[in-house]
């Protein structure tokens, strides 16, 4: 904008610029802010009967709600009753159950994929490794077996006829359960062409930890579980269709 | 120009510099934030697709849905939310506080690496590194950062406040002067006690924090920004006062006192004492009151000038942002009473109703200032009308769709679904196939809506848009000028103030 030099029409004023000019240019130059109107302060309406009526219904129901918890300082009763699904409602549908036998196999092929590896899917082991099927320490006792699994075997050893030696670290820990050793006992007596047939109970296991206890620590070997493959558990087995609890191997009673 | 003589022609003389002063960070703030905003709808797009179609682009893992849903929703908040945002309170409190800017430069820098945080955060977060919590996915390293660069921002407004001319304080001024505050108040204690100062396993820590942070920054922050916007739009352009000063003063005290007890009813039936969850339940229910005073306010203060109401495009879109904000409280506060939660805790309703709030009512209010700013800083007009209503009504349709359909009745059959215990979880998820396809194509059309703002935004950025002193309205006034009367900049005509005051 360039400043004007005083027009010589108009003597009088003392001003170098055209002031009519000017004031075009600041509208020319901000014509947004030149259309604009003023805010306007003093909205003064009076305030309806309804937002009264309307905003005292809200402030009703948040109270209802708020005051709708029985207790609202406690730790113990956090859940209103009603609130979550009623353990009755839910706890029969939500049990995990099946007949033993299928239970257990579904297990014990679960935990039998770590001895795939070297004792082969079929269980037929290889040159190095022995085999599972047709095994005396397998068929004969699942103490003998699980004695193996438990603490690892090392020293040769005569399998199924076949002699050989090499070393297997212990292969489950102290977290493993019962109703897991069980499952991989009935798994392995009763897979590979093996045909043992007997159901031991979870609560049964507890024999062989006590075995296991007795015993120094170290791995086991051939003359070991050849002593083990004599002895046999007590107590009474599943029978056969026994319904059980998938998780916890609990008996459950038909209705 | 100590030549300027008449009262109202100094007026403008300071509005101009005003908008002058701020052109550079404000514009900034926009078209970033509006392609932030692009970019988070198209990953929100990608997550919405993975929900009904898991196959899709499965080759690449980081457009799997547990990258890009957490960048999708940090893109729209920080990205997208934060910047519409921080434009707003810095172009409304300069103009209400009558104060040119005199630190733009700094604004700006700040901006950019406003910017650049975000785009890191959003890069980490699709690479598998983000925090996985929830509206803070950003790693803590880039959370700080966007704090301790939200100051250089927002503390200019506050100067501009504390040096203002003229006695009275406007309401808008309220709420930009609160949210100002609001916001590193939660965004901080939303860090701290969410992540910062917690050990590993703190879970039902994060969990609780969290869900207040999502609610504190929904009701502290982007409400407070939306209604100092609406509060200034509507007014401004009806050339009307507000409708009645007294019921928005009590609205924004309501705002204020109910706001930060909100959130902790997501936490219903965890080891919390109970008065926490119920007392938020209570608070989402009590938000419709300053939901209604400003809906009332606005909605009588447009409607005293139907030529404004039919016409302006800011007004349009703030009149459609001030009935979000009414339905969007009433479906928080259906979902919130205790009886629903159990249908709405868990279930996609939570998620359908941040996008109502972020979209259908926060964005709807930004879009209104927008309009209305940016022809003032560029001192150009909007090129199309035309593109201005597709953008109205194609954002429309899709968040009344995502609204309605996702939000209502899919977040309602999706909790039922996941409260048939003997249902497999895969047969509650079948359930919800239709509903994972209506947010997609909710989603197509904001993508479309966007699409047409973004790329209108941008060429104003580039000062393409009308050089003219006739504002872009939405109804033509006559077939041959579509945007009416061009009128020449160089020869200016005399204007009828009430039908260009836009």
């Amino acid at each position: 904008m360039s400043v004007q030099p005083i027009d010589p029409k108009k003597p009088d004023l003392e001003e170098s610029v055209n002031v009519a000019e000017q004031h075009a240019a600041v509208k020319n130059a901000s014509s947004a802010a030149a259309r604009e109107q003023q805010l306007r302060e003093n909205g003064l309406e009076p305030v309806s009967i309804w937002i009264f009526i309307a905003v005292s219904l809200v402030a009703i129901v948040a109270g209802s709600v708020l005051f709708s918890s029985n207790n609202l300082f406690g730790y113990d009763k956090f859940v209103k009753s009603g609130y979550v699904q009623d353990d009755e409602v839910s706890s029969e549908v939500l049990v995990p159950k099946g007949d033993v036998e299928s239970v257990y196999m579904v297990k014990g092929a679960g935990i039998y994929k770590q001895c795939m590896g070297c004792h082969q899917p079929d269980g037929k082991g290889n040159a190095s490794y022995p085999p599972l099927a047709g095994s005396e320490y397998v068929i004969d006792s699942p103490v003998s077996v699980l004695m193996a699994v438990i603490n690892g075997v090392d020293g040769p050893i005569t399998v199924a006829g076949k002699n050989y030696s090499g070393q297997m670290a212990k292969q489950i820990n102290k977290s493993t359960s019962n109703l897991e050793l069980a499952s991989l006992a009935y798994f392995l007596q009763n897979s590979f062409g093996n045909k043992v047939g007997k159901i031991y109970t979870p609560d049964q296991m507890e024999q062989i930890k006590i075995l296991n206890k007795d015993r120094s620590e170290g791995y086991c070997t051939a003359a070991e579980l050849d002593k083990y493959r004599d002895v046999q558990l007590e107590g009474d087995l599943f029978e056969p269709g026994t319904i059980i609890n998938k998780k916890t191997g609990e008996v459950i009673a038909p209705e | 120009m100590s030549t300027i003589t008449s009262p109202v022609l100094e007026d403008t003389k300071l509005r101009a510099d005003i908008d002058r002063s701020l052109r550079h960070p404000v514009m900034f703030f926009f078209a970033s934030g509006a392609v932030w905003l692009a970019i988070s709808l198209l990953l929100g797009t990608m997550a919405s697709i993975k929900t009904h179609a898991p196959d899709f682009m499965s080759c690449c893992s980081f457009l799997n849905y547990g990258r890009t849903m957490p960048a999708h929703m940090s893109a729209l908040i920080y990205g997208w939310g934060a910047q519409a945002a921080f434009g707003v309170i810095i172009w409304l409190m300069s103009r209400l506080s009558r104060q040119e800017c005199k630190k733009s430069g700094i604004i700006l820098a700040a901006g950019h690496w406003w910017n650049l945080m975000v785009a890191i955060g959003t890069v980490c977060v699709l690479s598998g590194s983000g925090t996985g919590v929830v509206w803070m996915a950003f790693p803590q390293a880039i959370m700080i950062s966007l704090v301790l660069t939200y100051f250089f921002i927002g503390i200019w407004a506050v100067i501009a406040f504390r040096v203002r001319r003229g006695g009275h304080i406007y309401i808008s001024q309220w709420y930009l002067l609160a949210a100002l505050f609001w916001f590193p108040w939660v965004v901080i204690s939303g860090l701290m006690f969410g992540q910062l100062f917690l050990g590993d396993g703190d879970a039902l820590m994060v969990t609780a924090s969290t869900a207040w942070f999502r609610s504190a920054l929904m009701f502290l922050f982007f409400t407070p920004v939306a209604a100092a916007s609406a509060y200034y739009i509507a007014p401004k352009v009806t050339g009307r006062p507000v409708y009645s000063y007294h019921l928005a003063i009590f609205g924004f005290w309501a705002l204020a006192i109910v706001g930060p007890w909100t959130g902790m009813d997501r936490m219903m039936g965890a080891p919390i004492p109970a008065f926490m969850q119920f007392l938020s339940a209570g608070a989402a229910v009590l938000l419709v009151v300053p939901a209604i005073a400003l809906f009332i306010n606005i909605i009588k203060t447009a409607a005293s000038n139907k030529d404004a109401l039919a016409h302006s495009p800011s007004l349009r879109f703030t009149v459609a942002g001030a009935m979000g904000m009414l339905i969007f409280t009433l479906m928080g506060a259906v979902m919130s009473l205790p009886s629903a939660l159990k249908y709405t805790q868990f279930s996609i309703a939570q998620y359908g109703l941040e996008l109502t709030g972020l979209l259908g009512f926060f964005s709807m209010c930004m879009f209104g200032a927008i309009y209305f700013i940016v022809p003032r800083i560029t001192n150009r007009e909007w090129i199309s009308a035309k593109m201005i209503s597709l953008h109205f009504w194609l954002f429309i349709y899709g968040i009344v769709f995502i609204a309605i359909f996702y939000t209502f009745l899919g977040g309602f059959m999706h909790g039922y679904a996941l409260e048939q215990v003997g249902e497999s979880i895969m047969a509650s998820s079948g359930r919800l196939y239709p509903y994972a396809i209506g947010l997609t194509t909710g989603f197509v059309f904001l993508l479309f809506a966007i699409f047409m703002f973004c790329c209108h935004l941008l060429f104003m950025w580039l000062r393409l848009g009308r050089r003219s002193n006739h504002p872009t309205l939405l109804s033509s006034h006559s077939p041959s000028m579509p945007h009416g009367p061009e009128g020449d900049l160089d020869k200016l005509e005399p204007m009828d103030s009430n039908q260009v005051a836009h």
